[in-house]
């Protein structure tokens, strides 16, 4: 429980990096999923759902002020329960990628919410800063950012939190029915969510001058394939 | 043309602080103001060297806590000119008024949004992206991953920091005048060297792919193809990205209970 405490609290200051502060890509899935597996103590699985999550969220851009579904977020809540279950249930490791994929998506939608929750919460300090100042009284910003950061962090930690538990519990209800054999959808299901990242990720990169460039990537990926089979 | 002087009024540890405060322009976003409060908090700096008292400088508070928009490292352009403006304000050595200073903050939410958008979010964060995901895919020694992501890392930051700086310097020393550099053909070289990274990362990805399926099973080899193809058109055809990634794990399902 303790891990998940921490893991739940590193993964709300990545978040930070999100969209509050930053920006330097570390809430971005490839990054915070090894960063979370390492503390976590599986970093492999850590670099694999980071990679097939990074691949499902790379075409979806947060154009202006749309409120998208927070991959992100998704992501992380997904590592962290990725990274306990698999340490309870060793036996069902390549379903639990699967179902953590799901997870990922569906917890995304979460993560609007608690976005949405945060940006309505910050609109308190826009009315005081502006009480304030027509009673003539000059807040320091500096603080302002400060507290907010800190209520933004804490609402995204709860929501790992609660998250994370509920999850848990949800999987023990199904430890009866649960087989060996679904593994076999955890593999298939990673090579389909390579095929759907990259054909969606090829949208945004689908002009006509460009393609000869798909052609030097294929044969660069087939030399190197060659290569290792030697 | 501007004088050295006139542009450098505002010293190195001044653009240090101005870069530094524009990391949390979006640290307090809400849905009546967007990013008020962290571009003021941006400007503040300058205000509270240029403001001569109190009230000069509540006013300049409330005219930067109006509703302002913009994409968060592009906004920089728009601390830089507006930083000069409110310097030439209180200085009386320019033609500018409060008024003016709103309006020209206005007027920079739209083009700073766009090309933001058209810059980063669409070509340079997701080359980057491609790029760390080639070498996760291709390295299988833990410790080069970790060295590659570190490079990815580099790779994303330097223009995200060169856009940053680059903003606030042409903004103050260009002023009024910011709206002729927001241009993306000043952009072009750079998104293009990014365009061809990730296009190369794809079909290297695509490489790396069919070899996974292919030293596996026929039928991953076939739901690569599927899902690959289905997923690129259901995109094109303007779809959520949740429909392809759904149809595909029903797909990936449907395999593994075969």
């Amino acid at each position: 429980m303790e891990s998940v405490i921490l893991l739940c609290a590193v993964a709300a200051i990545l978040m930070l990096d999100n969209a509050a502060a930053f920006q330097m890509l570390l809430a971005q899935p490839i990054f915070a999923g090894p960063i979370l597996g390492y503390l976590g103590g599986n970093l492999e699985l850590g670099f694999e759902l980071g990679f097939l999550l990074q691949l499902i969220w790379l075409s979806s851009m947060p154009v202006g002020a749309a409120i998208v579904p927070e991959g992100n977020f998704g992501s992380m809540a997904a590592t962290i329960l990725g990274i306990f279950l698999t340490r309870m249930h060793p036996q069902y490791s390549e379903f639990i990628v699967f179902l953590m994929i799901v997870y990922g998506i569906l917890s995304s939608f979460i993560g609007t919410r608690a976005i949405h929750l945060i940006r309505k919460g910050n609109e308190i300090y826009l009315t005081w800063l502006n009480n304030k100042l027509n009673q003539g009284v000059i807040i320091s910003l500096g603080r302002v950012i400060f507290f907010s950061l800190l209520f933004n962090a804490l609402v995204v930690f709860i929501f790992f939190i609660v998250l994370t538990i509920l999850m848990a519990k949800f999987f023990e209800l199904f430890q009866g029915v649960l087989i060996a054999d679904l593994n076999k959808i955890g593999v298939y299901s990673r090579i389909a969510i390579l095929g759907s990242g990259i054909g969606m990720t090829a949208t945004l990169f689908k002009e006509k001058k460009w393609q000869a460039w798909y052609v030097v990537g294929l044969l660069i990926g087939g030399v190197t394939v060659f290569y290792e089979i030697l | 043309m501007k004088s050295f002087k006139n542009i450098f009024k505002l010293g190195t540890l001044d653009v240090l602080n101005l870069l530094w405060r524009s990391f949390f322009i979006q640290s307090v976003w809400n849905f009546k103001s967007m990013v008020s409060i962290g571009f003021c908090f941006a400007l503040s700096s300058i205000g509270r060297k240029v403001c001569k008292n109190r009230e000069d400088y509540v006013a300049f508070v409330k005219r930067h806590l109006a509703f302002f928009n913009a994409h968060p490292y592009f906004a920089s352009y728009a601390i830089g000119a507006i930083a000069r403006l409110e310097q030439e304000l209180h200085e009386k050595d320019g033609p500018t008024d409060p008024t003016t200073i709103e309006k020209f903050k206005n007027a920079l939410i739209s083009p700073l949004g766009a090309i933001g958008d058209r810059c980063c979010w669409a070509v340079i964060r997701p080359a980057s992206l491609i790029f760390g995901l080639v070498g996760l895919a291709y390295i299988e020694n833990q410790n080069l991953k970790i060295l590659y992501l570190f490079l990815t890392f580099v790779l994303y930051n330097i223009p995200h920091i060169y856009i940053r700086l680059k903003g606030i310097i042409d903004g103050y020393s260009s002023g009024f005048e910011i709206y002729k550099k927001i241009k993306i053909e000043n952009f072009e070289k750079l998104l293009n060297f990014f365009k061809i990274l990730a296009i190369i990362g794809l079909g290297m990805l695509i490489s790396w792919d069919i070899r996974e399926a292919l030293t596996h099973h026929w039928l991953m080899f076939l739901l690569f193809i599927v899902t690959l193809i289905s997923s690129f058109w259901m995109r094109l055809k303007k779809q959520m990205f949740y429909t392809p990634v759904m149809v595909s794990l029903v797909l990936a399902i449907v395999c593994g209970v075969i």
